[in-house]
């Protein structure tokens, strides 16, 4: 319990300081947003509108520290005010709309790349020396380099344009209303197919040389040797003695990589037109668009640490040392 | 355990397809419409995030559309060609000395709710933004003194002083709200108004985050649009917006990308098209406080230093042509054109040696860099000033100060975030930058922005009493020769003495498909702003079109 509370405690005492960093940063650019309003329109406003825009957007000479507590105030209230990219569409609303769609592209995508990543890395391992141990961690190494826009630009090009196998851009076909239905949610797979091959190629090889080598470590140790010689299955010795114990650096890797899915992916989403965060993060802080840019940062944060707060409480279960004796 | 981890994985895995599907925000639920008859016109109106359905007439963020196909200010006047469009208003009348603008109403227009414009409704679409000095994006309050009806189709406004010019922004740039909707909002800015009532040509039909649909308003006073239906797409990546449209399913857009006649003509020459038109005048602004370049000389051998094909092939990809001296927006202003113009002001010619020679005239001399010096001992040289990311303008400014290095002018290109470097430029914290200017249906609108003293487009900080009179000559008058002689005077000011230094065009881009519709604007027949963003001509240039039978 006093390993949970004390865990609790240094989540709260990150998110004060992620949320403070958040409200500083953006504040140190030079400009403020009605300026960069006006550059967006490169000239089609008039250099007029910048004291009517900054009347609208509230750009105010009040002293910083007043300005924090305000901000302070209204986020413990849920209020994250009205984006300035968008004004004035409530922030709520716009990180509502693309949260989603973010979740589900690069969220599956993740999961879907870990969970083949580390099952690939076990079976190399496993095989160490055979055929694909010589195949899969070369190729893995390449795809791995690949840089992911990089990527996703040739996949559009060969597979979108030249050979139609693939929609180019979007979530789903700009013909259809998004339900609950069959022919939709087909739509939508289909759409996702693209941009999730790109996530998964490009870091699929991450995990499975990482979950290869800590594997082939946890195989030399002696309790595997002694399994072996107890006779037991292999499937068993190979997932219950030595996957176990050599998964759990790549726990904590998944925590990370899970908790950084709300930031969006961000090139690929930008590439295929995904109506996902990873835009709006961009949007955001071209703009100077404060009240986004914090909103999708705490987001953010917040899963990173909520993140780690979980896979720590799982640590704490799969690998007991890692309780350091207070528990209890 | 094993089992354990897939069970886990699967609820994870249709956990989050859940949500993806919870969070399609829609708000307007689809009508399963009869089989299309008419193909909808596709529109990608520049590159955006996720839309946000935002039709606030007042926002500068407002989706497009907003304003030109929902709403309409009084009147539209063509930037690119010599016509005024009567929209709500029919005609208007300067008096009292051009202090007094009298607007008379078109009959017969509707809100698309059914209920007929009134006065009142145009009275207070203006008075709207003296009571909120935050939607008054124009300044309309700075000149006006009072709006006020005057019987059942007229409204007057009166002006604190004569300027004329000044009209425009309240015939044209002022959109016509309904009083009845618009007065019960305590803060009409932040409003985001998804269900607009206006008396465009359009109106709003479904909305997603990844695309919106207008519909031809039935009730429109210049008869229902042949155009039945558009589509606005969104696109973030300028990757996956060329690849739609060299595949030919983008009627309209505004997308800039290099190497145009192969990407997108060559893919269907018979449909394919584009018409980069004139937008306005991109410069290279001295600051006249700094010593150096307050002196005519240095001035003249920079633009003569210049290699403007150069800047237009390389930098903008053959797409905005060289400037001329008088910095007149051209083709659109040629008629403002003084027809006894000196044939040395009618275009720059490139001369390093030209240059050198002004500057050995002036009195300087090189040092052992090789940079000119001047008869005090200080060197020749500048920092020109760029937004970062800008990619075409950053090429520009590099290939001008390897220009200037060549004649004997140290520069070096110092490339900023849009808001250090807008800060720096309005605040004539800088030495050269490159901006863009002014424009408007006359040349006026680029001068006085450049010229007027203390005005936010003089960067340079420009003030002479020749200019200031023309331009306050111009202002005052409502007679065509009276203007003409006004602009003639500016012309030659700016041509002798380079407040700013003109270097190529601004395009506006636009490419649009034949294969459905027709009816485009062209550069021969320029008859409203060409691009989707060009509020409100996106109105006009749509009423234009013609769906291929």
């Amino acid at each position: 319990m006093r390993f949970i509370l004390r865990r609790l405690g240094f989540l709260l005492l990150s998110l004060w300081a992620a949320a403070t960093i958040n409200f500083v940063l953006p504040r140190l650019m030079p400009g403020n947003p009605a300026i960069l309003m006006i550059g967006r329109f490169k000239g089609q406003i008039s250099p007029k509108a910048l004291h009517a825009l900054e009347l609208q957007f509230g750009v105010t000479n009040t002293p910083l520290w007043s300005q924090y507590l305000t901000y302070l105030n209204h986020l413990v209230h849920g209020q994250w005010g009205l984006s300035l990219t968008y004004y004035p569409v409530p922030v709520s609303r716009i990180i509502a709309q693309s949260l989603p769609w973010t979740l589900g592209l690069v969220g599956v995508a993740t999961v879907l790349s870990v969970f083949i990543g580390v099952m690939l890395g076990i079976f190399t391992a496993w095989h160490r020396g055979g055929k694909w141990d010589a195949i899969l961690p070369t190729m893995s190494t390449f795809t791995a380099a690949l840089p992911y826009f990089w990527l996703a630009l040739i996949l559009l090009y060969l597979l979108g344009y030249l050979w139609h196998w693939f929609p180019m851009a979007h979530a789903y076909s700009s013909t259809l209303t998004p339900a609950f239905t069959l022919p939709f949610i087909s739509n939508m797979l289909y759409h996702a197919v693209l941009p999730a091959l790109t996530i998964v190629i490009s870091s699929i090889g991450g995990w499975l040389l990482g979950m290869r080598n800590n594997m082939v470590q946890t195989l030399g140790e002696d309790y595997v040797l002694f399994g072996e010689a107890r006779g037991l299955k292999s499937n068993r010795l190979m997932f219950q003695y030595a996957a176990r114990n050599a998964i759990l650096p790549s726990m904590t890797g998944f925590a990370m990589a899970i908790g950084f899915v709300v930031g969006g992916a961000l090139l690929t989403e930008v590439v295929f037109s995904y109506p996902g965060l990873g835009y709006q993060l961009l949007a955001a802080v071209q703009n100077e668009d404060y009240p986004l840019m914090q909103g999708l940062f705490l987001i953010i944060a917040f899963s990173v640490l909520v993140a780690n707060f979980l896979v720590e409480l799982l640590y704490g279960k799969l690998d007991p040392r890692t309780r350091g004796g207070a528990s209890q | 355990m094993k089992r354990v981890k897939f069970g886990a994985l699967a609820a994870l895995l249709s956990g989050t397809s859940i949500l993806a599907l919870a969070g399609c925000g829609t708000t307007t639920p689809t009508t399963t419409a009869a089989p299309v008859k008419a193909h909808t016109l596709v529109v990608i109106p520049g590159l955006n995030g996720a839309f946000a359905d935002n039709f606030n007439p007042y926002s500068p963020s407002a989706l497009s559309g907003t304003l030109g196909l929902i709403y309409q200010p009084l009147f539209y006047f063509n930037l690119v060609g010599p016509q005024v469009y009567p929209l709500i208003g029919k005609s208007y009348q300067w008096s009292n000395n051009n202090r007094t603008l009298t607007v008379t109403l078109r009959p017969g227009v509707k809100w698309s709710n059914g209920t007929p414009v009134t006065v009142n409704d145009v009275v207070f679409s203006f008075n709207i933004l003296k009571k909120f000095p935050s939607l008054d994006t124009s300044g309309i309050w700075t000149h006006l003194s009072s709006v006020a009806a005057s019987g059942t189709n007229q409204v007057v406004f009166q002006f604190n002083t004569a300027d004329v010019p000044f009209g425009n922004f309240v015939l044209g740039d002022t959109y016509i709200v309904p009083a009845k909707i618009w007065g019960a909002y305590t803060n009409p800015a932040t409003v985001t108004n998804p269900d607009p009532v206006g008396t465009g040509p359009y109106l709003t039909d479904t909305f997603t985050s990844q695309a919106y649909t207008y519909k031809a308003n039935p009730l429109y006073w210049g008869g229902e649009p042949k155009v039945q239906k558009l589509q606005y797409l969104d696109y973030t990546g300028n990757e996956s917006a060329t690849l739609a449209l060299a595949s030919g399913t983008i009627d309209w857009t505004d997308l800039f990308f290099p190497h145009i006649n192969k990407v997108y003509v060559s893919k269907a020459p018979q449909y394919n098209h584009y018409w980069f038109s004139v937008g306005g005048t991109n410069m290279l602004y001295p600051n006249l406080k700094n010593p150096q370049l307050s002196k005519l000389a240095v001035r003249e051998a920079i633009s003569a230093a210049i290699n403007r094909p150069q800047l237009d092939k390389v930098g903008e990809y053959g797409y905005e042509a060289p400037a001329t001296p008088t910095a007149l927006i051209l083709p659109p202003e040629k008629s403002w054109l003084n027809p006894n113009l000196p044939a040395k002001d009618s275009g720059f010619t490139y001369d390093p040696n030209k240059a050198v020679k002004l500057l050995e005239g002036a009195g300087f001399k090189r040092n052992a860099q090789g940079i000119f010096t001047s008869p005090g001992g200080t060197p020749l040289s500048f920092t020109i000033e760029v937004p970062t990311g800008w990619t075409d303008w950053d090429t520009d400014c590099a290939l001008m100060a390897q220009d200037l290095k060549q004649v004997g002018i140290n520069a070096t290109v110092q490339e900023l975030s849009y808001g250090a470097y807008y800060s720096n430029i309005t605040t004539g914290n800088y030495q050269l930058a490159m901006s863009w200017s002014g424009s408007g249906p006359t040349p006026y609108y680029l001068y006085q922005s450049l010229l007027e003293p203390k005005n936010a487009g003089n960067f340079e900080q420009w003030s002479n009493p020749t200019t200031t009179a023309a331009l306050n000559q111009y202002r005052t008058s409502s007679n065509l020769g009276v203007q003409k002689q006004a602009i003639y005077t500016l012309e030659k000011a700016v041509a002798d003495n380079l407040p700013a230094i003109p270097l190529i065009y601004g395009a506006t881009w636009f490419e649009y498909s034949t294969k459905y519709f027709t009816g485009w604007p062209t550069a021969q027949n320029p008859y409203a702003q060409p691009a989707p963003y060009n509020y409100p001509a996106e109105g006009i240039v749509l009423a234009h079109l013609t769906p291929r039978s």
